[in-house]
Order: structure tokens, then C-alpha cells, then sequence
């Protein structure tokens, strides 16, 4: 094999643009809102149990009640953001990269070259299953905050696209 | 030919040094020593009569532990098939560990205490994507372990089509080191001078604050002691004993670096050797580190204030990591110079590929927004402290030095933040991608492109706002980000970095 280093014009490369981006499934809407439910609930009831536990008196009901207020406006709040950032989050499968991007407020893109996929696997949580959705997940040597997660695929879709990265990382081997 | 003889040796599974079972035993005892050590303890408190019986247990422990220990060392053999290394071993249940040479990331000596009286060195051999060391060789004679290394090195080279220059390179290996830089005395000695004191110097502080706290505790009263002197005397006296102890513990300080530096990097060597470099160092430690140039990942060289004035720097070879394994996945050079520097990243970017001739500055916002972060956090500190004054009714006046050192911490803040921002900058050219950065001292971070793993485009709300943002690299030893740039910028460096990444063939590691 040999190297060669020649001259590129700059504006040759191919570029990510906006378009071509697939949405991930409707369905993982629901998967995300019953998180942020469950994740609410959890920290309202913890703060409950908190109360009934704590000695009564030493801090005033008041203040007790302008705190779970303020958790439940946090909790509604966090809700319509997640939904709303939901239609935010896409990704775009390209003949050498996969690229995903999410954030409403905070935006990123992160992109990663099948040539540096280390494995890739198909992974479903427990609310994933009730709705028959999967997450394809690609680890790279560059540590786990580079590893890509494409969630709210359907199992197929995700099995197929596991492949059909697997296939071009054999092929760029070759 | 001496290489042929090698081959004929590692075709038959050896064993180590016989020097390998004291070292194993040692091993073994200490290991089991600083887990157990709780147990010995019931025999020196008190007068036992069961004592006589733990002993016995104890030295029939240490007899079995010999015994395994010694099995451990007959039944560990190795040797070479094709381009795989083969281990042999197993007390209990045999293994048998097959490593091509490929996956063979770096041979490393050692040599403590032990083997150096013995003339053994003690081997490991890092792989890629195991997170434990599976090779671990006691003692090799070091006739053995550079032959062995030797052998390693040229047949990957083989495997690994790596240019023309195989035949090119004679096989004997040993002949072909070529000395890049050595560090002597002196050089340590200005290592030593020259380390990041700030902490050591807190710590020094620390420590005489804490000693006068005891010894006014004590019931000597310094207060008293000072004012039976004459009033006049007392500023001045006051200021002589803190600068005289600040003083000695300065140079108390220095001179346990210009030690610690020359226990660690005692006659430090770096050698070249085909496809890679070779590194030794160390007083009662030796060390000898080989790293193959395909596994360079990152080059990072900086340098602190004070080495900024004898232009010195500390250079880190970071080579590829396994994904478990972060540590210890580099070389260090300390005090090496400028030229040094180029002359290293001249061999792994021949005919200077890594020059960059233009480097650009990160958008002033980045500075206005940490400005406006900190000036809204010691806001903050400065009423609740005001707060809680008024609260207790305390007076105001007792609180003058908490209030000083609140400002002084600001604009120490202000100072960083601005320092940090001018140093920020990032350069490209079509092989490497630079990140600059630092407070006091500069840090200065080479990224093969070709080699890194992924890009990330990210925005804050206000980046969105002023259309700028920053990028993440990722690498397999490290990441960075070259931080607020213009969205439009990011962008064309992150379609470059990936169009670099999918279209170079060269192998990444």
C-alpha cells in the first residue's frame, strides 16, 4: 500500500449538511417523557418520605411546600423541554460516518468514521421494550465519551444498520 | 547470524531466570503481607498462649505460598510460533496466552534493587484492548530480553507493511541505536528547581500555620512571649520569623525535587531504534520503555513559569490506549529543549509535515462569558457573607480579611481567565491539528489527524446566539477542544478531520 499526500482542494471535501437527517421513531417521544416522569417522581417522592421523616417543627410547613412547589415546576418544566428537544434529535448515516445530533438549548453533533469503530451492539432498556424500540451504540478507542448512541430505532432498523456498519468496516479493511 | 540463533531459541518454550523465584516470592510475601498484616497483629499485643500455634499456621503458610510460588515459576514458559508470543503457565489450571504481535503495543523493562544485583530485567509487555497486564516476566536475562524485544520489533515490522525500508534496515538491531538525547546532572538538578513548587509550598505553609497552632495549644504563649518584647520590635520580628520560614521551607522544598528528580530520571537516555524509540531512566528504579512510532497518538510538550525562563520543556508521548487502561499509556521526557523537541516530531513527521504556519485565536466571548460566570458567583458569596453577618449581629470589622481574601480570589479569577483566553489558540495543516493552551505556563497539544477516532460540533445557547462554537477531538490517547470559534470554521474543520480520518489508509496504531 502506498501513501500519497497530495494537494486537496479545500472545497472538494464533502461537508455534513443539514439535510438527509432522519428523525428517530414517535414513539421514543414516550419513552423519553415516561423517564422524566419516573426520574420527577422519584426525586418528589424521595423529598416526601424526607418530611415525613424529618422531626416536625424544626423547619416550617411553609418552607416545606415552597420546596415541592418548586421541584413540580422544575419536574413540568424539564418535561416540556424534553419533549420539545425530542424533534431535535436525528441522525444522519453517511458512506463512511455516522453522525447524531440532539440538544435543544445545548446542541451538539457528534460524528464517527466506521473505519474507527471498535464493535457496535444493539442494546433495549425495559421502557425501550414495552415500545419495541432499540438503541444502536458504536464504541471507538477514543473512551466512552466518544462512543455514539443512536436511540428510539426499531429493533430491525437498528439490527440492519448494526450490519450494514459492521460490512463497511470489514470493507474499509480490505 | 546472531538473529538466527534467537529464532532457535524461542521455538522452545523457555523458562525465566532462576533469579525470577525470589522475585516471585518476594511478590507473593508482600502481596499477602499488606492484606493479611492485621493477623500478625494479635501476636505482639499481650501474652497469648495460642501465640505459639499462629506461628506454626503462619509458617505453614508461608512454606505453601513458597511452594506455589515456586511451581508458579517452573510451570511458566514461553516462546515463539510464526508471529505469535505463547505463555505458557498455571498452578492449578493450565493457560495458554497467544499474542500476535500485531496486538504487541510496548515492551517495557524494569529493574528494581534485586534485579539489578542479579544483571535480570523484569518485562512487560502491554497489548491493546485487555485492560491487564498478561504478560509479566520476572526476571530475563538481558542478553534474553533485548533479543526477544529485538525479535518482537523487527518481525511486526515485517507483518505491518511499513514502507521500503526493511531491507534497508540491518537485522541486527543492536548496532542501530542512535542516541537522540541524554539529560545529565545538571539537567536534573534544574528539573528539580524547576518543578510546580505552588503545591508543595501550600502544603509547607500548611503545616508551619498548623505547628504554631499546637504550640500556643501547648501553653507556650507566643502573644505573651512577644509582647514582653520591646513594641517597636514586634512588626519587625514578626515579619523576620514568617520570612525566614517561608525561606527554609522554599529551599526544603527545592531540594527534595532536585532528589525526587534525580532518583527518577537518573541518566536518562533516549534512544532511536527501527520504527520506534527507546527510553531509559532511573537511580534504583531502572526503567526502559520501547514505543513503535504507529502507536504515537498525541505529542504534548509545556512548560511552567519557571521553565519558561531556562526554556525548558517536559514533552509526553501519548500513544493508543485500551479502553480500560488509562494510565501509564505514555512517555514522559522532562527538561528537554526546543530543539530537542523538533528534532522527536521530525521523525515522526518527517520533512517538517508538522509545521503550521498560522494559528487562530478563539472569540473574545469565550473571556466575557467566564467573566460574567465568576463575577456572578463571588456576587453571590459577597451578599450571603454580608447575609449571614447581619443575621448573627456580628461586627463587620472582624470579617475585613475573609472580605480581602474574597476580592483578592476575584481578581486572581480575572487574571487566569484573561491569561487562559490569550493563550487559547488552534492550528491546522493537513496532517496535524495544534491546540494551544495554559494559564502561567504553555501547553502545547499535536494531534495526528488521521488518527483521531471522532469529531463533536457543540453550542451553548449564547454560542447559538453569536454563531459560534466549539469542537471536540477525540483520540485514543486524550481528547481536546479547540473552544469558541466560528460556527462556519468548526464546521470545515470537523468535515476535514473526518474526510482526513475516512480517506487516509495509513494504519492508526
Amino acid at each position: 500500500m502506498k501513501f500519497e499526500n497530495s494537494n486537496i482542494d479545500i472545497d472538494t471535501i464533502p461537508i455534513i449538511d443539514s439535510e438527509y437527517f432522519n428523525p428517530l421513531d414517535k414513539k421514543y417521544d414516550s419513552v423519553l417523557m415516561i423517564k422524566s416522569i419516573l426520574f420527577s417522581l422519584f426525586i418528589v417522592v424521595g423529598y416526601l418520605i424526607f418530611y415525613y421523616l424529618s422531626p416536625k417543627g424544626k423547619i416550617s410547613s411553609n418552607l416545606h411546600l415552597g420546596i415541592i412547589i418548586l421541584l413540580v415546576s422544575i419536574s413540568i418544566f424539564n418535561l416540556l423541554v424534553t419533549h420539545l428537544g425530542f424533534n431535535k434529535k436525528k441522525y444522519k448515516l453517511r458512506q463512511h460516518d455516522l453522525i447524531y445530533k440532539t440538544g435543544l438549548l445545548w446542541k451538539s453533533e457528534t460524528s464517527i468514521p466506521f473505519v474507527r469503530v471498535q464493535h457496535s451492539e444493539v442494546i433495549q432498556g425495559p421502557i425501550e421494550r414495552m415500545f419495541h424500540l432499540a438503541k444502536l451504540k458504536l464504541y471507538t478507542a477514543g473512551g466512552h465519551s466518544s462512543d455514539l448512541s443512536v436511540p428510539g430505532l426499531k429493533p430491525q432498523k437498528a439490527e440492519e444498520l448494526k450490519d450494514f456498519i459492521t460490512n463497511r468496516i470489514q470493507e474499509e479493511e480490505e | 547470524m546472531i538473529l538466527e540463533e534467537n529464532i532457535n531459541t524461542f521455538n522452545e518454550p523457555t523458562r525465566q531466570s532462576y533469579v525470577a523465584i525470589l522475585l516471585i516470592l518476594y511478590k507473593v510475601y508482600t502481596r499477602v503481607l499488606k492484606q493479611f498484616w492485621y493477623l500478625l497483629v494479635p501476636l505482639f499485643i499481650g501474652k497469648r498462649t495460642d501465640s505459639k500455634y499462629i506461628i506454626y499456621i503462619l509458617v505453614g503458610l508461608a512454606i505453601l505460598l513458597g511452594i506455589y510460588s515456586i511451581i508458579d515459576f517452573f510451570r511458566y514458559k514461553f516462546h515463539i510460533e510464526g508471529t505469535d508470543l505463547i505463555v505458557n503457565k498455571g498452578v492449578f489450571s493450565k493457560k495458554r496466552i497467544v499474542i500476535p504481535f500485531d496486538r504487541i503495543q510496548s515492551i517495557n523493562f524494569k529493574q528494581n534493587l534485586i534485579q539489578q544485583i542479579f544483571g535480570v530485567v523484569g518485562l512487560e509487555i502491554d497489548t491493546a484492548g485487555t485492560s491487564k497486564k498478561e504478560f509479566d516476566f520476572h526476571a530475563l536475562n538481558i542478553k534474553t530480553s533485548n533479543s526477544l524485544r529485538d525479535y518482537i520489533f523487527a518481525n511486526k515490522k515485517l507483518t505491518t507493511n511499513l514502507q521500503k525500508e526493511t531491507t534497508e534496515t540491518p537485522l541486527n538491531l543492536e548496532v542501530k541505536l542512535k542516541r537522540i538525547l541524554s539529560l545529565d546532572l545538571g539537567d536534573l538538578v534544574k528539573i528539580g528547581v524547576t518543578q510546580n513548587h505552588f503545591r508543595s509550598l501550600f502544603v509547607a505553609i500548611f503545616s508551619i500555620y498548623w505547628l504554631l497552632d499546637n504550640v500556643k495549644k501547648a501553653g507556650i504563649d507566643i502573644d505573651k512571649y512577644m509582647n514582653d518584647i520591646n513594641e517597636e520590635n514586634i512588626l519587625h520580628l514578626g515579619i523576620i520569623i514568617l520570612l525566614s520560614l517561608a525561606l527554609i521551607s522554599i529551599i526544603a522544598v527545592i531540594i527534595v525535587s532536585i532528589f525526587r528528580s534525580i532518583f527518577r530520571y537518573y541518566e536518562l537516555v533516549l534512544y532511536r531504534i527501527p520504527n520506534g524509540f527507546k527510553l531509559e531512566y532511573g537511580l534504583f528504579n531502572r526503567n526502559e520503555i520501547s514505543v513503535m512510532d504507529n502507536k504515537m497518538q498525541v505529542l504534548i510538550w509545556s512548560d511552567n513559569i519557571l521553565r519558561k525562563i531556562l526554556k525548558l520543556f517536559t514533552l509526553q508521548i501519548k500513544l493508543a490506549s485500551s479502553i480500560s487502561v488509562k494510565q501509564r499509556k505514555s512517555i514522559l521526557l522532562p527538561g528537554i529543549k526546543q530543539r530537542d523537541i523538533n528534532k522527536i516530531k521530525n521523525f515522526y513527521f518527517p520533512n517538517n509535515s508538522s509545521h503550521i504556519s498560522k494559528f487562530e485565536k478563539s472569540n473574545i466571548y469565550y473571556l466575557w462569558r467566564r467573566i460574567g460566570i465568576i463575577t456572578i458567583i463571588f456576587m453571590l458569596f459577597f451578599m450571603l457573607l454580608t447575609l449571614f453577618i447581619n443575621l448573627n449581629n456580628e461586627i463587620i470589622s472582624e470579617f475585613y480579611d475573609l472580605y480581602i481574601f474574597l476580592g483578592v480570589s476575584y481578581f486572581y479569577y480575572l487574571l487566569t481567565s484573561y491569561l487562559r483566553y490569550k493563550k487559547m489558540e488552534f492550528g491546522i495543516n493537513e496532517e496535524v491539528l495544534q491546540i494551544n493552551s495554559g494559564i502561567f505556563g504553555n501547553k502545547y497539544s499535536l494531534f495526528t489527524i488521521y488518527k483521531l477516532q471522532g469529531v463533536k460540533l457543540s453550542q451553548t445557547p449564547g454560542q447559538s446566539h453569536r454563531d459560534i462554537a466549539s469542537l471536540k477531538v477525540y483520540s485514543s490517547a486524550g481528547n481536546d477542544e479547540i473552544k469558541y470559534i466560528k460556527k462556519e470554521i468548526a464546521e470545515k474543520l470537523r468535515d476535514y478531520i473526518l474526510f482526513k480520518i475516512e480517506s487516509d489508509k495509513r494504519e492508526w496504531m
